[in-house]
């Protein structure tokens, strides 16, 4: 790579556990220099807002909340005990996971601080997008993000959804030039009261290239966030995204789908904070890995202190269709809260048998049903995106790679 | 087991929280020096492999970190820790024999009344030494071997054994504390249970720290040779102090193949322990572990019983409870390996927080490039009795086999409104509702214990629902 | 209403308003059920008739914002419901709750303890329950297993009746919306009903909207409910006429008196 890279910590868990399984944290090599492979499209009905919009918005709504940033009070500090305080019998012992309730955020980054501080200061390309109250956009806002040999290619975009306002985010990462890079976007999105967006990515970048997708999210009441991750290319992919539910019945949905091929390394990083009363959430991630790569996914739904009523929902399934691959799952609920309903359920290994046995009975191998998945999230993500050029993108990926898709024209 | 367990309903809080003087007991300096590690050795009459293991398990001690991923243990300061503490009494094989404070702790605790029950042998430890052993005829006839572990690395016959296998499990360099417990490690049982050899009825060691500020590193070695049966209970507790204690045993099971064994924990240690506990077996072909394994007290603990699966179509089955009360961060779970073909392991645990306690579940599945056709299910179920505790999930796996099938379930709640009335309508106080609620909710645990011990668990959850409401 | 206030009056519910999550759901309900009665309360889906049985027992779903519940002399309104059942009530749900690891026999155990007249130590109690069961067809092995759990419908119904004859309560609210869609489930009901009056002379307010369940019943009073209010009170023969014209007539009745 180029001559300036630096290591960044990423994807960490709030509540680490056993260093050595090494799924505490990711770290992500980057290169220094700048390129411009950005292009950002915003439609009509969307406005040019300030410079850190998103950040601003989440601090001046999240001030009207102080009871949300107000911690339990179960845990003695450690601060007193090192300073040679006695042990409170009556408290129980801090952990990572209190030490980080103590300290609510109006927003954070999926990929965390030190990687969205890098990817906003090597952004190409900086927007920040306001959708005015009531507005519903018909047109996506677009980040095409396109990947540049020995150079970072990286978009930064503030999302301002204002009340009852609808919006869409697509972001495509693809190389049409090989090489060796970062492609990245980081995206801070507020979604204002009774305001929907949704948020689509797709990695279709080659083997050279480390993709880096980055959110932080923070919804308002009754607003909903839909986001659908779509990993299908890439070296090394690193996917990150946090969301405040600090909205009474605010809703995330998150929907996960990867290829893993090749020597791929893909790395997940979600925490959803129900933080509002009533406030549901559902990721839902399946893929499929094969030849030799290896995949870390890290899904924490914390219910927080006063979430009243919150529910949260974890579910994957992954079929390893190689004796080469590597799995790695950490599926945390976090839970101060005792009127919720947390729940999550994961399948690693085969296909469902129910599933196998249907695809068997009609004359489809075990070996041809996963190569099956493997191609169908392919024309599944093509079907999916509403944005031609991801679709081609997708198509040449496939092409290049040698999965069977078969895509209909691009209307 | 005791006779104040027959009554259900009837709780004396007193059952575990009782001491006695330490009058006539040696006690050695708190902290750890090389001095202190060579006092211990040298009062033990220990072979001169194991003082050099202790030695060198210190440096490794000194020179690791303290986890950073669990509770804190910031209020533990091991230069007050007293690491030895000898209870004015030889080892005896007749409860009347021992000095009255020590019959008294297990006549209370109702060990000698459970061993005339249902025991094949018991063994029960005071502070650092084991003050009772005793095994019956029928069992010593089969070629059983239940003793100190101590004694049996004075028998020529066994302590090549104990060599070859002592901290081979879980070496000193595992983490900070297996370290810690290499360099002090005092007491602890010694079984072999020759091949196809079955005993029909359970071994128990129990453990007792009577002494303020001390610690607890008693060594647990068992060996069930192919074919062979075995069920071992350990039971544990400790009167209440004002500072902070220390428990850092070790337990190493060694199954062979085809054979069988079951490790049941009641775990109750007061609630200013800090239990930093390793347990671990390995399962050699067809062989199986069993955990059961309940959680009650301490103020922090750590406690994941791994399963190494290392023979084909060996197995482990994981059955456990924690309960979290006021002042209480306990870190449980378990680690399985799944490291050769056709294996199976089955994880179900329950946990409950309440009064501002924090429970953690924490676990790793791993499977190996050898685990072809191995199979995990793992299933947590959590209990919030309050919004003031907290109640986590933090299950890890990793998988790096094809063939393999893992599935994981977790859920999260509170008992619901709806029960709650429901069994209030039937004329059940709110409390007594709550209380059954959580009974039930343990049942897959206290079903798979002896009757004596589901009755002490069933004590122990209405003895922590007390005072629940309101 | 409340005309009817014989010396013998068992339960009185007067000017009672409730709500869930700020919700009124019910407005200023009137009842009063003499001793050894038999009443009925029908109306239509969603008239607040399951909802009056549950805040009459003091589901805590249910806010109380208004009105007062009398019970044998007793103001219960503030009572707890296990106060409540201890003073002679019992209500029947349409979905008792299932609870894992509670075996039935523990929670009958549970149910039946420090109570007069049913005061059966060990094998005793045991034997009386089995009885019970085989009266209600119900199979004892249900008593070793875990409370509700994996329980048919029929069999749910069962165990509420079982616990109507074991409890022996004052007065029994049966809460059959909809045991009338079951045959089965209706017979278990018939026979739980007949085996409660026969053993205890007790007092009954069924809750149906269905007429065929109380058949072979000897009512006293028919009350009938439309969304959330008391509209209607009469003798038996009311039964009939709901039989063959349903409740529409109540209904316009009702949404005229609010227009």
């Amino acid at each position: 790579m180029a001559e300036t890279t630096q290591a960044l910590r990423a994807n960490a868990l709030i509540s680490p556990t056993w260093h050595r399984l090494g799924m505490n944290e990711a770290s992500v090599e980057v290169v220094d220099t700048i390129a411009d492979g950005i292009e950002i499209l915003v439609p009509e009905g969307a406005l040019a807002a300030e410079f850190g919009a998103f950040a601003d918005t989440c601090e001046r709504v999240w001030a009207t909340r102080p009871a949300q940033a107000v911690p339990q009070k179960n845990t003695q500090p450690d601060s007193e005990l090192l300073a040679g305080g006695d042990v409170n019998l009556d408290l129980a012992a801090t952990s990572p996971v209190t030490r980080d309730a103590e300290n609510p955020h109006a927003f954070e980054h999926g990929m965390g601080r030190e990687a969205a501080e890098w990817m906003a200061a090597h952004a190409a390309k900086t927007r920040s997008i306001r959708i005015p109250e009531g507005t519903q956009l018909t047109e996506p806002i677009v980040i095409h993000a396109h990947g540049k040999n020995a150079a970072a290619s990286v978009a930064s975009v503030d999302v301002v959804a204002e009340a009852g306002a609808k919006a869409q985010v697509l972001v495509c990462f693809d190389a049409p030039e090989q090489g060796e890079g970062v492609i990245g976007s980081t995206l801070g999105v507020y979604a204002g009261p009774d305001s929907a967006v949704d948020i689509q990515t797709v990695h279709a970048a080659t083997d050279g290239f480390t993709t880096m997708d980055d959110a932080a999210l923070f919804l308002d009441t009754d607003a909903r966030i839909t986001v659908r991750h779509t990993v299908l290319g890439a070296g090394k992919s690193y996917v990150g995204l946090a969301g405040n539910l600090s909205g009474n019945r605010s809703d995330a949905h998150v929907t996960t789908r990867y290829v893993g091929h090749g020597a791929q390394a893909l790395d997940f990083n979600y925490v959803l904070r129900h933080r509002g009363e009533k406030t549901t959430c559902l990721m839902d991630a399946q893929g499929v890995l094969t030849d030799e790569c290896s995949k870390v996914l890290r899904g924490t739904i914390d219910l927080a202190c006063g979430c009243a009523g919150a529910e949260g929902t974890e579910t994957e399934s992954v079929v390893l269709a190689d004796e080469r691959v590597s799995n790695k799952s950490i599926p945390i609920i976090l839970c101060s809260e005792d009127d919720v309903a947390g729940n999550h359920g994961a399948t690693i290994g085969h296909m469902r048998p129910e599933q196998l046995n249907y695809l068997m009975s009609r004359g489809i191998s075990q070996e041809a049903a996963e190569r099956l998945f493997a191609t169908a999230t392919f024309e599944d993500a093509a079907i999916t995106t509403p944005d031609a050029y991801t679709r081609d993108a997708i198509a040449k990926l496939a092409a290049n790679i040698g999965i069977p898709a078969q895509f209909d024209e691009a209307e | 087991m005791a006779k104040q367990h027959s009554e259900v309903a009837d709780i004396d809080r007193s059952l575990y929280d009782f001491r006695y003087g330490e009058e006539g007991f040696e006690r050695l300096d708190a902290g750890l020096t090389p001095e202190i590690v060579r006092e211990i050795s040298a009062k033990k009459d220990e072979p001169e492999w194991l003082l050099e293991f202790r030695l060198k398990s210190l440096e490794i001690y000194k020179s690791m970190q303290a986890p950073d991923w669990g509770p804190s243990i910031a209020g533990l300061d091991m230069d007050n820790i007293v690491t030895y503490v000898k209870p004015n009494t030889d080892q005896k094989n007749d409860w009347e024999s021992l000095p009255d404070d020590v019959k008294n702790t297990f006549d209370r605790l109702g060990i000698p009344q459970a061993e005339r029950a249902y025991l094949a042998g018991v063994g029960a430890q005071y502070d650092s030494e084991l003050v009772y052993h005793n095994m019956q005829d029928t069992a010593s006839k089969m070629g059983i071997v239940y003793s100190g572990i101590e004694e049996a690395l004075h028998d020529p016959k066994w302590e090549p054994l104990i060599h070859e296998k002592f901290m081979t499990l879980i070496p000193p360099t595992d983490h900070k504390f297996a370290a810690l417990h290499g360099a002090v490690w005092s007491g602890g049982s010694f079984v072999y249970v020759p091949k196809d050899t079955k005993l029909d009825f359970p071994l128990q060691s129990y453990f007792r720290l009577n002494a303020k500020g001390a610690g607890q590193f008693e060594h647990t070695l068992i060996i069930v040779e192919d074919g062979a049966d075995l069920h071992f209970i350990e039971g544990c507790s400790a009167p209440k102090y004002n500072v902070a204690n220390l428990h850092a045993g070790a337990v190493e099971l060694f199954v062979g193949k085809n054979a069988h064994l079951r490790y049941s924990t009641i775990e109750n240690w007061s609630k200013n322990m800090y239990n930093l506990n390793t347990k671990r077996s390995v399962c050699d072909e067809g062989g199986s572990i069993e955990w059961v394994s309940g959680s009650f007290g301490s103020h922090v603990g750590y406690l994941y019983p791994m399963s190494i699966l290392s023979g084909r179509k060996s197995t482990c089955t994981f059955t456990g409870i924690t309960f979290a009360g006021q002042g209480q961060d306990l870190d449980t779970g378990c680690k399985v390996v799944l490291a050769a073909p056709e294996t199976s392991a089955a994880i179900e645990t329950k946990s409950i927080s309440k009064g501002g306690g924090v429970s953690t579940f924490r676990s790793s599945v791993v499977a190996t490039e050898k685990a072809e056709n191995s199979a995990a299910s793992v299933s947590c179920q959590s209990l919030m009795l309050d919004a003031d505790s907290r109640s986590d999930t933090i299950p890890a796996m990793d998988i790096r086999c094809k063939n393999v099938d893992v599935g994981h379930e977790a859920t999260i709640g509170r008992i619901s409104d709806d029960t709650v009335f429901y069994l209030m309508s039937r004329g059940i106080s709110e409390e007594e509702a709550r209380t059954m609620v959580v009974n039930g909710f343990a049942d897959p645990v206290s079903k798979e214990l002896p009757l004596e011990y589901a009755v002490e668990m069933n004590n122990l959850i209405k003895l922590e629902m007390e005072g629940a409401i309101g | 209403m409340a005309s009817q206030t014989s010396t013998g009056e068992l339960l009185r519910v007067s000017g009672l308003a409730a709500s869930v999550d700020e919700k009124q759901i019910l407005h200023g309900v009137d009842l009063s059920v003499g001793r050894g009665e038999t009443h009925v309360l029908m109306g239509p889906n969603g008239a607040g008739k399951s909802t009056l049985g549950h805040v009459i027992m003091g589901d805590p779903t249910y806010n109380v914002t208004q009105g007062a519940i009398t019970f044998d002399g007793q103001d219960v309104t503030a009572l707890s419901p296990d106060k409540r059942s201890h003073a002679g009530m019992f209500l029947s749900f349409q979905a008792p709750v299932e609870i894992p690891g509670v075996p039935l026999s523990s929670f009958l155990r549970a149910a039946a303890a420090n109570r007069e007249g049913i005061n059966l130590k060990g094998k005793q109690f045991r034997k009386h329950t089995q009885e019970l069961c085989e009266e209600l067809d119900f199979d004892p092995a249900y008593l070793d297993r875990e409370l509700g759990v994996g329980f048919s419908g029929g069999e749910k119904k069962k165990l509420e009746m079982l616990q109507l004859l074991l409890l022996k309560p004052k007065l029994a609210i049966l809460d059959e919306t909809d045991s009338g869609l079951d045959v089965d489930a209706l017979s278990v009901v018939s026979r739980g009903i007949d085996a409660y009056r026969r053993t205890c002379d007790g007092t009954l307010l069924i809750i149906t909207h269905n007429t065929r369940i109380l058949e072979r019943l000897d009512v006293d009073r028919v009350h009938v409910m439309v969304k959330g209010r008391m509209v209607h009170e009469g003798p038996a023969s009311l039964i009939e006429k709901i039989d063959t014209e349903g409740f529409e007539q109540f209904e316009q009745a009702a949404a005229a008196a609010q227009a």
